[in-house]
């Protein structure tokens, strides 16, 4: 969690950089009262680590926010109900990450089948704060970034958005580092075009 | 809480006009912040800031972009963190459900349960079917009667028979089991008729043999069959028809003087003259044999008692294969001298007994070899075969079919 945080605060420099420290209070504290066992509790360090990034990872690779929510909670569980992973803290945010890429891949690859024709679209929810412009520039994004090739996206959001090394990105998704390479900067260039083209 | 996002957020990824001359490249710094918006955002302290950091450049960068490097270079700095802002911009509104850290906790343990049940009832299941496998073949899935499961295995290895040499060993032959009824479950009902009839014989100092045999109750105090109270009946046969088809009965006696209760039917199998095994199968109604057997699901059950000097029919037909010429030439079935007791009839006399008549007719230039084909039943899978009998002149290749067991006449 460490490292993202740093570079999240570094890249994006907010004006409160340690944001998770503080973030969510509510959710600690309606947490700790079905703490049972030691799972439990590291399954709430992981969560109030985690959580929220990686629902922000499905978030860029999936169109919808409550299939996000879904394939999140589902990596959780996984992960968590697994014994032999939780025994390993350490890898934990890599067990997750590549839940929640395979989960929002099958979710995808649902839904081109035809299972669920009609996604809910990502709610509007920082609306009230944000300027019009932000908005604009987000649905552009989330335009650009779903016309991408699924690996495209899978390697920008994880290089850029979880900054995973190239070779931690090629291991999460079974590829080559020179894959990782070629996705990226295709990617890249491709989402250059989309977002100066001004995709709707 | 709230995702508050300040207005300078995404101007605050470059660190201005000093920063932006670290960058290698001239159009880098346009990246994605300065993508050029529509009019109505042009207020946006964004946009503005992104036209601050292009500075000298001004626009010139859009040119740049619009030509594809087809080499591929590695990403510059200024667009990797042009895109990490972006990314990360896209997705500050995206917040947690409240419910989501107690739905996870309550859902862990339970997925822990579910796991822990499937492997259970995995090893359960293969528990049972460890069980349960050998013990229903003990029972005989093939058996003909219901409810003798206590009569315990196949006396196989009381059966040696001496001097019988029982010459085919059934690895070299296709084996297949004589096939059990096709109508409804196997019982006693069916028993009746002519084999009520035959069941006169005296009761040889069995009490229970006297008992109808018709009764459903299980034939306790009866004797299962033991491969010396079986005996060949005689082997019937048609002459072969035009596509040189041969079809014909096995017939088994109860020889011992006493009833006694069928265990297994046994199994049919066949060969040709060199020993190589010809496919058996069961008999279905649509199947290349099929005017010549009766319809299967029309046999009735045998039944479980064999009263003494009664016998069952197993009807067979040999068919030979398409690839065989539809004419050929005249292929003579000639029954083995089976009509003693079944030591006295193995594998090798039968064949020898075959017919000495030459094929009469000159076959066809693309006519298969001709062979003879052998055909044997064992009562009781086990002893030397009782029903050998020899299909001469034939075509090699073809299937040997064959019906559930009839009540002799």
């Amino acid at each position: 969690m460490t490292d993202l945080a740093v570079v999240h605060a570094v890249a994006v420099a907010r004006p409160v950089p340690v944001r998770r420290g503080v973030a969510e209070p509510e959710m600690t504290t309606s947490a700790t009262d079905t703490v049972a066992g030691a799972s439990v509790d590291l399954l709430t360090t992981t969560y109030q680590a985690h959580y929220r990034a990686l629902l922000r990872l499905a978030a860029l690779l999936l169109d919808d926010l409550s299939s996000c929510e879904d394939v999140v909670q589902e990596a959780f569980i996984r992960v968590h109900a697994a014994r032999r992973r939780v025994r390993e803290p350490e890898k934990i945010l890599a067990y997750l990450r590549q839940t929640v890429v395979n989960l929002s891949r099958s979710t995808l690859r649902r839904r081109i089948l035809g299972l669920r024709l009609l996604p809910k679209p990502m709610p509007d929810m920082a609306s009230a704060e944000e300027g019009a412009y932000d908005a604009l520039e987000r649905d552009q994004l989330k335009t650009a970034l779903q016309s991408l090739q699924r690996r495209q996206r899978e390697v920008l959001v994880l290089r850029y958005y979880a900054d995973m090394t190239e070779a931690q990105v090629a291991e999460l998704l079974g590829i080559s580092v020179g894959a990782v390479k070629a996705y990226g900067s295709r990617g890249l260039a491709a989402l250059r075009v989309l977002m100066e083209s001004g995709n709707g | 809480m709230v995702e508050q996002r300040r207005p300078d957020d995404g101007a605050a990824v470059f660190p201005g006009p000093d920063g932006a001359s670290a960058f290698p490249g001239p159009g880098d710094v346009s990246a994605f912040p300065g993508f050029p918006g529509p009019d109505g955002v042009s207020a946006s302290p964004e946009l503005d800031g992104a036209a601050a950091r292009r500075g000298p450049e001004g626009g010139s960068g859009d040119s740049l972009w619009i030509e594809p490097t087809p080499a591929e270079p590695a990403p510059s700095w200024g667009e990797e963190q042009a895109v990490r802002a972006l990314l990360h911009r896209a997705v500050t509104g995206v917040q947690p459900a409240a419910d989501a850290l107690a739905r996870i906790q309550r859902a862990v343990p339970a997925r822990r349960a579910h796991r822990r049940r499937v492997r259970v009832g995995a090893l359960a299941a293969a528990l049972v079917s460890a069980v349960a496998v050998p013990t229903l073949s003990s029972m005989g899935a093939f058996q003909l009667s219901d409810g003798s499961t206590s009569t315990g295995p196949v006396p196989a290895l009381s059966s040696t028979s001496p001097g019988t040499g029982s010459a085919v060993p059934p690895s070299s032959e296709s084996v297949a089991p004589v096939p059990a009824p096709g109508q409804g479950q196997p019982g006693s009902t069916s028993y009746g008729g002519g084999s009520a009839s035959s069941s006169s014989a005296p009761p040889s100092a069995n009490p229970t043999g006297s008992a109808p045999p018709s009764a459903a109750g299980s034939p306790t105090g009866v004797p299962d069959c033991g491969r010396g109270d079986l005996a060949d009946g005689g082997t019937t046969a048609l002459a072969p028809d035009q596509t040189g088809r041969v079809s014909g009965t096995i017939d088994v006696l109860n020889s011992s003087g006493h009833p006694c209760v069928l265990v297994q039917p046994g199994s049919v199998y066949a060969a040709d003259s060199s020993g190589s095994p010809i496919q058996v199968v069961a008999h279905v109604v649509n199947d290349p044999a099929g005017s010549l057997l009766p319809n299967p699901a029309a046999i009735p059950a045998l039944p479980r008692v064999m009263p003494a000097g009664s016998r069952y029919q197993l009807p067979w037909a040999w068919v030979p294969d398409q690839s065989c010429p539809t004419a050929p030439a005249s292929p003579r079935a000639s029954a083995s001298p089976a009509a003693t007791a079944a030591p006295a009839s193995p594998g090798p006399a039968a064949t020898g007994a075959a017919s000495s008549s030459p094929p009469p007719t000159s076959p066809s230039p693309t006519q298969l070899p001709s062979t003879t084909i052998t055909l044997s039943h064992r009562p009781l899978y086990a002893g030397s075969p009782v029903g050998t009998f020899a299909v001469t002149n034939t075509c090699p290749a073809g299937r040997l079919y064959v019906d559930p067991p009839l009540v002799g006449q």
